[in-house]
């Protein structure tokens, strides 16, 4: 059954289909025993790898309602709204799977696996390509089937044109998993796998959360703009071209040359990328690894660190520190990136939030709430890259008894405190008192909640996160961020949704706000203490007597 | 026949050498011992002869298949046990061999059989399903031995395979290699453990910054040495024998 499912595709690329049918099927396990195995790990506390999964697909099935309400609009301009659909599948598929493309494609050691076995680079890309699609076609199914169903039980279907967004959604998603699969697996080529992990490590978090907001944005302001000159001139961009399938039913010329134009694009796009990018090499895994040219730079890092990180314990983890800011360019890059991307906020998006700013409390308002997402963006960003781990090998400070438990949670927040978010904050209000004209008194009752969450989201990484005190983001627990991604994107800014509203409102409302922030994080450390008290942190169990 | 056929064999990692020049020829049928200290390029020979590396200069040629330009047709004719070989995890022993077997395009039903027999000779067919992650090293190590036989190659590499094993399974394991070489299969059998080698292997290679210092029968090289063991003839060969062992006190720079 599997072999047959992958006749067309296997043949299309050349290769064996019972081959890249088994290997697809080994590495689907792989996964899917390694996300058991970190389930295990914690104790088999938490969601199980499986509840995860679902939550997320009816957390897309319910977001996909939305589309289909939007959807009401197919009649009129079928083929601009399945534009406007499959940009917004585009974004949701690629937010979806690329904690799961990476590691896969970069990050996985299947060299060492099986590199002497007899498997081409064409058959291992192709199996690979395989389990991201899986994923990436469930999730389509879902964001596809529902709002049908909901179009057909409210009694206005457009059918027909539905029936054609979902072919045009699915083959969308099928181009979208292969670009992506093979733009890395090209980017391995090119730069090599240990560079390119390095540069998509670096660069992972920014792409996945700014790049994509404004690809989106600006291909939906320019898709409305070519439409209303063209309805050809919008048929230049390819994502109109899965578009296209909406709006069969109408049969017009640009419509009909666009779905074919899909269909043409889709196969070779997968045929050449596969052939082309399939062939044998990346042999460099088996070379020594050569010294690296970015001591320098990391000693500056870990000097700094050295300012707030004093004592034995400070010392112990300055050279941990050294050695993870060499080995993991996701933290590097973070470190190096977020100062950048916290000045790009102030100059554009926060430069009518910076100042001139409203007189009194509605100026640190203002502030309070775009700061607060960002810190909590950092917490979550940084944060999980520094504790969360599968390498048991990097808890040896605690599994050693050298620190304890407690004590190492406690210093890492310092060091991420420090490192980052301390100092750009500390500037950052003094900003808010030069440019801002906020007053001494209330540039700090505008920063405060966004410390607060800072704190929150840091606490909350610690507790939910399988804790080492550094790690490989990137390595093979990609699977498990899908709900930790949502949190990121979707959960937490909707929670900071009341601070919003009610910050400036009444004199005492920041009291209420840092009040209930205040209990939030006194319940997260209690919440934590109770973890260590009962699980054990760092993979080390509970001392029972 | 001529089993494997190293031809001037050369990988150089920038200014290092790793291997050079090196020429060899095994016949089938014979269990040859690896031998080198630190550094020598046994590895790294390993890893161009299984086409993990690519070599700089020279070739080899796996039952006349050459590593150069029959990757795929190379790789379907040995087994290999690497030092470090990493298992997958998240499979169990049974999954993981129904993923070598389906690459190494054997029939799924005699693939089974095939690993059952095997893990059973290893005393590990109770632990079939468990995942590969609660394996100890010696397990995996197991494991990894019985990929290696499962197409039933006519080449054998292994990379210190006695690693972790218990005594009985390294007897078990010896014996076995013995009779698969008697059926006419060539073993290239590298270790740091020299008895185990003088034990098992007939024949030896020895490298020493690269290239090849001796090649012979195990017992032609002590009747050269008047008798002496491996390991006097091993540290004499490779200019280590006059090196005298620091005391611990001077180790620890608190000589009295």
């Amino acid at each position: 059954m599997r072999a047959r499912l992958w006749s067309w595709p296997a043949r299309l690329a050349g290769v064996d289909p019972c081959r890249v049918a088994g290997l697809a099927d080994g590495l689907q396990r792989e996964a899917r025993g390694q996300l058991v195995l970190r389930h295990e790990q914690e104790g088999k506390r938490g969601m199980s790898p499986n509840t995860g999964r679902i939550l997320l697909l009816i957390f897309l099935a319910l977001g996909s309602v939305g589309l289909g309400v939007a959807a009401g609009a197919l009649a009129a301009r079928p083929w601009i709204m399945t534009s406007l659909l499959i940009f917004a599948q585009g974004g949701a598929v690629f937010f979806y799977s690329a904690s799961e493309v990476m590691p896969l494609v970069l990050g996985a050691e299947d060299h060492r696996h099986m590199g002497w076995w007899p498997v081409s680079e064409r058959e291992l890309l192709l199996a690979r390509l395989g389990v991201v699609m899986q994923s990436v076609l469930e999730a389509t199914a879902v964001m596809t089937t529902i709002p049908l169903i909901v179009l057909a039980v409210t009694g206005n279907p457009p059918v027909v044109p539905m029936i054609g967004a979902m072919v045009g959604l699915l083959l969308h998603a099928v181009t979208l998993s292969t670009v992506m699969v093979l733009l890395t697996q090209g980017l391995g080529r090119l730069l090599g796998r240990r560079n390119a992990r390095r540069l998509v490590e670096v660069m992972g978090t920014i792409v996945v959360v700014i790049l994509i907001q404004v690809l989106m944005r600006s291909i939906e302001a320019a898709s409305e703009h070519l439409e209303s000159l063209s309805p050809w001139l919008f048929m230049l961009i390819p994502t109109a071209w899965y578009g296209a399938w909406g709006g069969l039913a109408q049969a017009s010329s640009p419509v009909l040359i666009g779905a074919a134009a899909s269909l043409v694009a889709t196969t070779i796009l997968y045929v050449i990328g596969i052939r082309v990018l399939g062939r044998v090499g990346a042999e460099e895994d088996a070379r020594p690894v050569a010294r690296r040219s970015t001591d320098r730079w990391t000693g500056w890092l870990a000097s700094w660190a050295g300012l707030f990180l004093r004592g034995r314990d400070g010392r112990a983890l300055r050279l941990l520190l050294i050695a993870h800011l060499r080995e993991d360019w996701r933290f590097t890059g973070s470190l190096l990136f977020m100062p950048v991307m916290l000045l790009l906020y102030l100059l554009i998006i926060g430069r009518s939030d910076i100042g001139p700013l409203e007189p009194g409390l509605a100026g640190a308002a203002q502030v309070a709430t775009g700061l607060g997402l960002w810190m909590s963006f950092l917490a979550l960003s940084l944060g999980a890259s520094t504790t969360c781990s599968v390498e048991a090998e990097a808890s040896w400070l605690v599994r050693g008894g050298v620190i304890s438990g407690p004590r190492m949670l406690s210093l890492q927040r310092r060091l991420i405190r420090c490192l980052l978010p301390g100092p750009l904050l500390f500037l950052f209000t003094l900003g808010l008192v030069i440019w801002g004209g906020l007053s001494p008194w209330l540039a700090p009752l505008a920063a405060a909640p966004a410390w607060m969450a800072f704190e929150i989201c840091l606490t909350f990484v610690q507790s939910t996160l399988p804790a080492a005190p550094f790690s490989r983001f990137w390595r093979r627990d990609g699977h498990g961020f899908r709900v930790y991604n949502l949190i990121l994107v979707v959960i937490w800014p909707l929670a900071m949704l009341p601070v919003i509203l009610v910050y400036g409102l009444f004199w005492w409302a920041p009291m209420v706000v840092l009040a209930g922030q205040g209990l939030v994080l006194w319940g997260m450390r209690a919440l934590l203490s109770h973890r260590v008290r009962t699980v054990g942190v760092f993979g080390v169990a509970p001392r029972t007597e | 026949m001529t089993m494997l056929e190293l031809s001037s064999l050369t990988r150089r990692f920038g200014d290092l050498v790793a291997v050079d020049h090196l020429d060899l020829s095994l016949p089938a049928g014979c269990l040859v011992g690896l031998l080198g200290a630190n550094g020598a390029g046994k590895t790294t020979t390993l890893n161009m002869l299984t086409t993990l590396l690519e070599p700089t200069e020279g070739t080899a040629k796996v039952a006349g298949h050459d590593i150069r330009d029959d990757i795929m047709g190379v790789r379907r004719l040995f087994g290999y046990v690497p030092e470090h070989g990493a298992v997958y995890e998240g499979l169990s022993a049974r999954e993981y061999l129904e993923l070598a077997a389906v690459l190494h395009d054997l029939d799924p039903e005699v693939g089974r059989r095939r690993a059952e027999r095997l893990l059973n000779h290893f005393d590990l067919s109770g632990v079939l399903d468990d995942r590969l992650a609660s394996f100890s090293k010696g397990m995996r190590r197991k494991v990894l031995v019985t990929a290696a036989l499962l197409h039933d190659p006519p080449v054998l590499f292994l990379d210190e395979p006695m690693d972790g094993l218990d005594v009985a399974s390294q007897r078990r394991l010896a014996e076995l290699l013995l009779e698969l070489v008697a059926q006419g299969k060539t073993v290239l059998y590298s270790s740091h453990v020299l008895q185990q080698v003088e034990e098992i292997c007939q024949h030896l290679v020895l490298i020493h910054e690269g290239r090849l210092l001796w090649q012979g029968a195990v017992a032609e090289l002590r009747a050269d040495h008047d008798g002496a063991s491996l390991t006097d003839i091993f540290l004499s060969m490779t200019h280590q024998d006059g090196e005298a062992p620091s005391s611990w006190s001077d180790l620890l720079g608190e000589g009295v």
